[in-house]
């Protein structure tokens, strides 16, 4: 296990500084999160002419509001209390929960493969208590292990405040949707930017509402979106795992 | 039919408002929390309650235990699939045609082990236009080991201006099979209404007799605030619905493979179809442009579904 974290705390007095750092690499696609491999129904829609460049930002926005916000976003924030809480049972029921609203095949099974990626690398990499016993947990099938609650304890234990953490994990989707996009030819990279400013607020604005929320509320609602999803899985070209 | 009294303790639980109010109101639902004019929550004619258990005896499934309280009732039973003549078909009736501000309904549907039952509605289930507070609907439905159970009611009409909350609990045995399904419609077409309504709140969880959870779906939309036909809600669509088969007679694969092929040629339906969490069983959404080609989609899906899970095609049940 690497002890970078307690390394650096000796020659670095400003903390805030380094959780930045940590969620710049996190958030980065040079991280092995798996995140840029998705496409989140957009390869389906593109393939089936159902979306051009005029439709891409507010697709993206209403996915941030309506089904990443509520769901990953919301699962996310109460991983990140679990550990600050020291109640891990709050992140295995969140991340329960989180696979039961998944409906789409396709979506809930990438979400537990990168989730499980993304333990074993930061158990790795960072170790802390709460990854270690959550690692044994995923390993008994005592809980699904979905990428955004794992995030939400790999961030926690980082010492990223929740509001940052969720930031993160909203811009990593948003990007790796325009990302999709220009690989699909929807849209250039010009475009592609433009779209990502543009979608700064509604990322702020959903990871508020998400941030508090309790367990009970992690929910979806993007039925054009899932029934893309669920079209996915039977499409004979695929350059997206979903 | 005569209501049984002493059911859980006499009539006095029903009149207690715990009994009829959701608990743990939804932020959204919460909003509208304020008092009704002239007849308020809780007023006679407000509380619409049933509470039926259902059970196999004698070689056909009977109502065992019913209270019913005004608006919702029901007939007696009906048996009208030729190839299940033991399949209780029952009608849940409402008195005053819809949901008014302030109504609170209670459905409690317990379907003992090996009970074959179908629910419906008799029509669809309008939602009236709301100035103050909302409508309430909570669902407890059991499915016990072994039972069939179908709960497909008529589409919901959410009228302008409606505020809705539907609370939708199933409890299935993992040797049960159920088939459940929803459907939303635009409003008042005729009027040129497309979702005009303030808030359409639908939450279903579905889990283990143990309490743990298989699934959870929740649609949610608020037009006064984002109209739903959004690109990523309906997208250029009207009309949404929801078609879950829970079961594990048959492996969660066959059936999607069955119910993607049956739907394939349903070109003005846009439909996905997939598998459950937890190995349940298979889920399919459909988006439509209007409430005739999703019921003819919505009929395909039933009627493969139930092919596949007792062997019989779909009964014509005369509606409408």
């Amino acid at each position: 296990m690497l002890k970078v974290l307690d390394e650096l705390d000796g020659h670095f007095g400003d903390e805030d500084l380094l959780t930045f750092v940590s969620s710049l690499q996190l958030t980065d696609s040079f991280f092995p999160s798996g995140l840029y491999t998705l496409s989140h129904g957009l390869e389906s829609l593109t393939q089936e002419d159902q979306i051009g460049a005029a439709d891409l930002y507010e697709l993206i926005a209403d996915y941030l509001r309506h089904g990443v916000g509520p769901s990953d976003a919301t699962a996310l924030g109460c991983a990140h209390r679990a550990v600050e809480q020291w109640d891990l049972d709050l992140a295995c029921r969140a991340d329960t929960r989180l696979t039961a609203v998944k409906l789409p095949r396709e979506a809930r099974e990438t979400s537990i493969r990168l989730g499980r990626q993304l333990l074993t690398m930061s158990r790795w990499l960072f170790g802390g208590n709460m990854l270690e016993e959550y690692g044994d947990r995923g390993r008994d099938h005592e809980v699904p292990g979905n990428h955004a609650v794992v995030l939400g304890l790999v961030t926690a234990t980082l010492q990223i405040p929740r509001e940052r953490a969720v930031i993160g994990e909203l811009y990593a989707i948003s990007a790796g949707m325009v990302a999709a996009a220009v690989r699909l030819a929807v849209i250039d990279h010009r475009m592609a930017q433009a779209v990502l400013h543009r979608l700064k607020p509604v990322i702020v604005e959903s990871a508020q509402a998400a941030l508090d929320r309790d367990v009970r509320e992690i929910a979806s609602c993007v039925p054009r979106i899932d029934i893309m999803a669920m079209r996915h899985e039977r499409a004979a070209v695929r350059l997206f795992v979903s | 039919m005569s209501s049984v009294v002493d059911v859980h303790g006499g009539t006095r639980l029903y009149r207690d408002p715990n009994w009829y109010t959701p608990p743990e109101l939804p932020r959204e639902v919460q909003a509208f929390d304020t008092p009704v004019a002239l007849l308020g929550v809780g007023s006679s004619g407000k509380v619409g309650l049933l509470d039926l258990e259902l059970a196999p005896v004698g070689g056909a499934t009977r109502v065992v235990r019913q209270f019913q309280q005004m608006p919702l009732y029901l007939y007696h039973p009906i048996y009208l699939d030729p190839g299940r003549p033991d399949l209780a078909f029952i009608f849940l009736l409402q008195g005053g045609g819809g949901m008014l501000q302030g109504d609170r309904y209670r459905l409690d549907l317990t379907c003992q082990p090996g009970s074959a039952v179908h629910f419906t509605t008799q029509a669809a289930s309008k939602i009236y236009r709301m100035e103050h507070n909302f409508a309430t609907q909570i669902i407890n439905l059991s499915a016990g080991a072994d039972s069939y159970v179908e709960y497909l009611p008529d589409p919901v009409i959410p009228y302008r201006d409606s505020r809705f909350y539907q609370r939708f609990r199933v409890s299935a045995d993992p040797s049960a099979s159920l088939i459940l399904g929803e459907t939303l419609l635009p409003g008042r077409v005729a009027r040129g209404e497309s979702h005009a309504y303030t808030l359409y709140y639908s939450d279903l969880e579905v889990r283990s007799p143990d309490g743990s959870l298989i699934f959870a779906d929740r649609i949610v939309f608020d037009p006064a605030e984002l109209s739903p036909r959004s690109p990523s809600r309906l997208g250029p669509f009207d009309v949404l619905s929801t078609f879950y088969v829970i079961s594990r007679r048959r492996p969660p694969q066959e059936l999607a493979g069955a119910l993607h092929d049956a739907l394939a040629e349903q070109v003005t339906v846009l439909a996905g179809v997939s598998t459950l969490p937890n190995e349940a069983g298979v889920v399919v959404r459909l988006l439509g442009p209007g409430s005739l080609e999703i019921a003819r989609a919505f009929n395909l899906a039933w009627n493969t579904a139930r092919q596949l899970l007792i062997g019989v095609p779909a009964p014509d049940l005369r509606k409408g």
